[in-house]
């Protein structure tokens, strides 16, 4: 009765590690924040790519753009923001230029979005089923019985035991890795093309998170669905990414398949990341240290941004900022010095 | 030693926290007359001793008993059964002048760095609250404070700042300099680093290192995150629903973990290890618990259960390999070279 | 390391003293100065930017000018004149016609009753205020933190109380102490500490359970410290908000006493007072009544929406911690 999973089944990657044909594509995407006397510039110049079926894990701390990028492909940005330029492009169409009405019809439905915190995205006060049903109603017109019905088929597909009982239940009767389901339920029940999923399994225990890459993992090879995968956590992004895109201070630094970026990182900023991390395996005297800080959203230095802190700056460093740049069929690097990666 | 006793023998190092059969109970049904009938402990007779000068990692997932557990022996939670005796005191029943002394001597950090502060404080002020009883002139006091932040490597226009000026990892360190301004013996760590960014993370555990070895201090450090454990800890106790069901010195359970939890736990970290030597144990469900019924607890979710897991309770014995190996288990088996389960 | 009877300042630095510890790979982290803080502009901006707000700000800031004024009047004997004054050939005299608002049947000038009956009724209204609020923090305090049996005592006080119609608390008051405005204000506190100290006891329960508080406990802080220096501060954004509320409960509760004639007895002049007077000449001389009557109405409006400014103020949501 023993349950394992060979390792290597999470990846599905192509033997080259091409990428596949592009479903969603940002294009110099900024989005800023009106406050009070000041614009901040929260996601800076991003360029991105998703493929059809393709997992790309978008890395980066706390502050550094990854959600608000998110929020912006979503158009659900909160009042004081707003996406200054760039274009987005989703099935031929410039999700920037969409009205508001047109954007809700995409929302739920052909791109979907999880949070990390099951607990607030969830109305307490109405069932699961109920809340699934719900999706449903907004894009197609069914009868009550026939939304529950894809409801309750959602959440038995998403490993919920007893689903047709269990879609009469309000969340608070859901543990936290059920929680999680029930939020991937609402996502998916309309089988959109891609999913944006912010640090869907953060706030969950390390078997429960397996438990729910495992599912994610599934489902992109059963529905053919894209994700967008938001995490800190680089170990989530090595077991089931195909590609990575590594974010600093607004600004995506380094992009490339997980085979290249986590054999050969160029940036040192994701150098750094990646030898900041305790290994499983071996122990070490120190934990290595990025010095400084992110630089605050009002004081970003007009050369490169990371700077401050690059073990390998020069003078053009701190004078000129430097580009994203495709350094090799599969890598993209926005640095003026790289160097190769000893661990 | 494969003594079947549930507490392990105290080997030549002096140890500071003995915990035996503590217990903490929680009512979950009550009868007709409001009186409570059903019960469910969230720390379930747990025995274990920490040794002076070591970090003892508790290591679960949630539900585990392990926060509860911390707060038990820090006297902050009422204890339903059992003792916790420091230093060969017992601090369960410890009147109220030598439960001061105590508070100075053990000390804790928390989890959650933005919300262990309290907003309207200084952190001169933050630093100065346990100092308060301590009768210390105001330059002395002053000096305290300027001393402990210097050692947490703050800078020292730190000390009026307020919470909401620093970063979660400056906010954890102060947190830090607030315990050790009491100069304490023993620190319990709940979660010091889950809530920080990953560059965050590691000055704070290089900190505690260092901290640990200039004070001589002893650490409970409770985590559920396995690569900072492995990092920290000399020993690591792992918990599930409220039972130690594997304790052993770090690098013995991390080569050879016995418990199939812990064999799973291990393998359900996401690794940066290009190909994984085994495979991925899963298992299935979540981890809950009705009520305290003699049983393994585990079994509902075990690849290796036998009959005898559903009626009986597993007591902690002792490894025939190891000297300091204790596993909770009727049907405890190494992994193979693989990793795969036997 | 055990206490010794050296400062502890002494062992750390022995401590740190030791040849071969290697140095330290933590580096010190500049707290970035010129972050631009929460200025005094930052946090009045909400109140500026709801103008219904600032409109009650104003009028009460207007409110409070005309009760100082009618307290000086009030407490110097030798103005008392200036609304005890009457004059019999000049009574029932509408605004504008000599006067600046009218006069009475007395002939007293209205200006200066409702002046001084504003300022009656506002210091009630604090008085009152102050009182309530006190109870209500002290009881509210203790039973949210300490739970059990104590709880349970000061939770069916707060029920009891909670009950009892005001009307009767104050006749039971005027009847042991003298009609006055004594009797209003001890008879109006009695009752509305109750709900303070529900708000409280509710706002403690939420308190108590974050981890700065735990701290304070694991650092041996005694209770009634913790109450003082950790609860009661994070609370006064609620307070201050139910105090504006509460002060305009307060005028219409003694106004409501003034008008059944349980409140300041005359000479003291008080707007509920001088709108039962005015009764007799509705139909005539109606200023006599509207004039304290839009008093009241303002009053309360004047604090109601300013306590919604507060509000905005305070709200958590809109703070960067």
């Amino acid at each position: 009765m023993v349950a394992t999973t060979p390792a290597n089944n999470y990846h599905a990657r192509t033997a080259t590690g091409e990428s596949r044909e592009p479903l969603l594509t940002l294009d110099h995407v900024t989005t800023v924040i009106h406050a009070r006397k000041r614009t901040l510039r929260a996601v800076e110049d991003v360029s991105l790519s998703i493929g059809k079926g393709e997992i790309l894990g978008v890395v980066g701390e706390s502050g550094c753009g990854k959600s608000m990028t998110a929020l912006t492909i979503m158009r659900l940005l909160p009042q004081s923001a707003v996406a200054a330029q760039g274009s987005i492009m989703f099935d031929d169409r410039d999700l920037l230029k969409l009205s508001g009405n047109e954007m809700r019809k995409i929302r739920g439905n052909q791109i979907s979005m999880v949070f990390q915190e099951p607990m607030t995205a969830l109305d307490p006060a109405f069932t699961v089923g109920s809340q699934i049903a719900e999706v449903v109603h907004a894009h197609e017109t069914v009868s009550n019985d026939e939304a529950m019905q894809r409801a309750v088929r959602m959440l038995d597909r998403l490993g919920i035991p007893n689903a047709d009982r269990r879609a009469n239940d309000y969340p608070h009767q859901f543990s936290g890795g059920m929680r999680q389901r029930v939020m991937l339920a609402l996502a998916l029940v309309m089988n959109p093309k891609l999913l944006l999923a912010d640090e869907p399994t953060t706030a969950l225990d390390v078997t429960i998170q397996a438990q729910i890459l495992e599912l994610i993992a599934e489902l992109r090879k059963e529905l053919g669905l894209s994700v967008m995968l938001i995490t800190h956590n680089l170990g989530v992004v090595h077991e089931i990414a195909d590609r990575v895109a590594v974010m600093y201070a607004g600004e995506v630094v380094e992009t490339g398949t997980v085979a290249e970026i986590f054999s050969n990182p160029r940036h040192p900023y994701t150098q750094g990341l990646l030898r900041s991390m305790p290994y499983l395996i071996k122990r070490q005297p120190t934990l290595h240290v990025i010095p400084g800080r992110v630089p605050e959203l009002w004081a970003m230095p007009n050369a490169c941004r990371f700077a401050a802190r690059c073990p390998n700056r020069t003078e053009q460093c701190i004078k000129d900022h430097p580009a994203l740049e495709r350094i090799e069929i599969n890598h993209e690097l926005r640095c003026f010095n790289p160097t190769s990666f000893v661990r | 030693m494969s003594s079947a006793a549930s507490i392990q023998p105290v080997l030549s190092a002096e140890t500071l926290v003995d915990v035996q059969n503590l217990s903490k109970r929680f009512p979950v049904a009550w009868d007709f007359f409001g009186r409570p009938s059903r019960f469910v402990s969230a720390v379930d007779d747990v025995s274990l001793t920490i040794r002076k000068g070591e970090t003892l990692a508790l290591v679960g997932e949630s539900g585990s008993g392990k926060s509860t557990l911390a707060r038990l022996v820090m006297r902050l939670a009422h204890v339903t059964s059992g003792s916790v005796t420091f230093q060969g005191k017992d601090i369960i029943k410890m009147p109220g002048k030598e439960l001061r002394t105590f508070r100075e001597k053990a000390q804790m950090i928390f989890q959650d760095p933005y919300e262990s502060l309290d907003p309207r404080f200084t952190a001169a002020r933050v630093v100065a609250e346990g100092m308060s009883h301590l009768s210390l002139s105001s330059e002395e006091k002053k000096s305290r404070i300027a001393e402990v932040l210097n050692l947490v490597h703050l800078p020292s226009d730190a000390a009026q700042r307020f919470p909401h000026e620093f970063s979660g990892g400056q906010r954890q360190r102060v947190s830090i300099a607030r315990a050790l301004a009491v100069n304490p013996s023993f620190i319990v760590a709940d979660e010091p680093v889950s809530a920080l960014d990953v560059s965050m993370q590691s000055q704070i555990l290089n900190l505690m290192r260092e901290l640990q070895d200039r004070l001589g201090l002893t650490y409970l450090f409770i985590s559920h995150d396995m690569s900072v454990v492995r990092h920290m800890a000399d020993r690591v106790a792992v918990m599930y629903l409220g039972r130690v069901v594997e304790i052993a010195p770090a690098e013995e359970l991390f080569s050879n973990p016995l418990h199939p939890y812990t064999q799973a736990l291990l393998s359900s970290v996401p690794t940066l290890l290009k190909g994984r030597p085994g495979q991925r144990i899963a298992i299935p469900g979540e981890a809950s618990v009705v009520d305290d019924r003699p049983n393994c607890r585990f079994a509902n979710r075990c690849f290796r259960s036998l009959e005898r897991c559903r009626s009986e309770k597993p007591i902690l014995t002792g490894v025939l390999r190891h000297p300091d190996h204790w596993v909770a288990c009727f049907n405890s088996a190494p992994l193979l070279d693989d990793g795969a389960v036997a | 390391m055990g206490r010794s009877a050296r400062s502890p300042g002494v062992e750390i630095a022995m401590a740190s003293t030791n040849p071969t510890l290697p140095i330290s790979t933590v580096p010190i982290e500049e707290i970035p100065s010129g972050a631009p803080g929460r200025t005094f502009g930052d946090r009045m901006a909400p109140l500026v930017a709801n103008k219904l707000a600032l409109f009650g700000g104003v009028l009460t800031l207007g409110f409070f000018v005309v009760a100082v004024l009618g307290a000086v009047v009030l407490l110097r004997g030798d103005l008392h004149y200036l609304y005890l004054d009457q004059n019999l050939r000049g009574t029932l005299k509408h605004p504008g016609d000599g006067s600046l608002l009218g006069t009475d049947n007395l002939g007293r000038s209205m200006f200066w009753r409702l002046i001084a009956g504003t300022a009656v009724s506002l210091w009630a209204g604090i008085a009152v205020t102050a009182i309530s609020m006190t109870i209500g923090l002290i009881l509210g305090s203790v039973a949210g933190y300490t739970r059990g049996w104590t709880d349970r005592i000061i939770s069916a006080l707060i029920d009891l109380t909670w009950g009892f119609p005001l009307i009767l608390v104050a006749v039971i008051f005027v009847g042991m102490l003298e009609p006055g405005l004594t009797a209003v204000i001890v008879a109006i506190s009695v009752v509305n500490w109750a709900g303070y100290a529900r708000i409280v006891r509710a706002q403690v329960l939420t308190l108590k359970e974050r981890a700065f508080i735990e701290a304070a406990r694991s650092l041996g802080v005694p209770t009634w410290k913790i109450i003082l220096v950790h609860l009661v501060p994070n609370m006064l954004g609620t307070m201050l908000v139910m105090a504006s509320y509460y002060i305009a409960v307060t005028v219409i509760a003694e106004a409501g006493m003034s008008f059944i004639g349980l409140g300041a007895q005359p000479p003291t002049p008080s707007l509920g007072q001088m709108v039962s007077e005015g009764r007799k000449f509705l139909s005539k001389d109606p200023w006599i009544v509207a004039l304290p009557g839009v008093m009241i109405a303002l009053l309360v409006l004047a604090l109601n929406t300013l306590g919604d400014g507060l509000r905005d103020i305070f709200d958590p949501r809109l703070r960067r911690w």
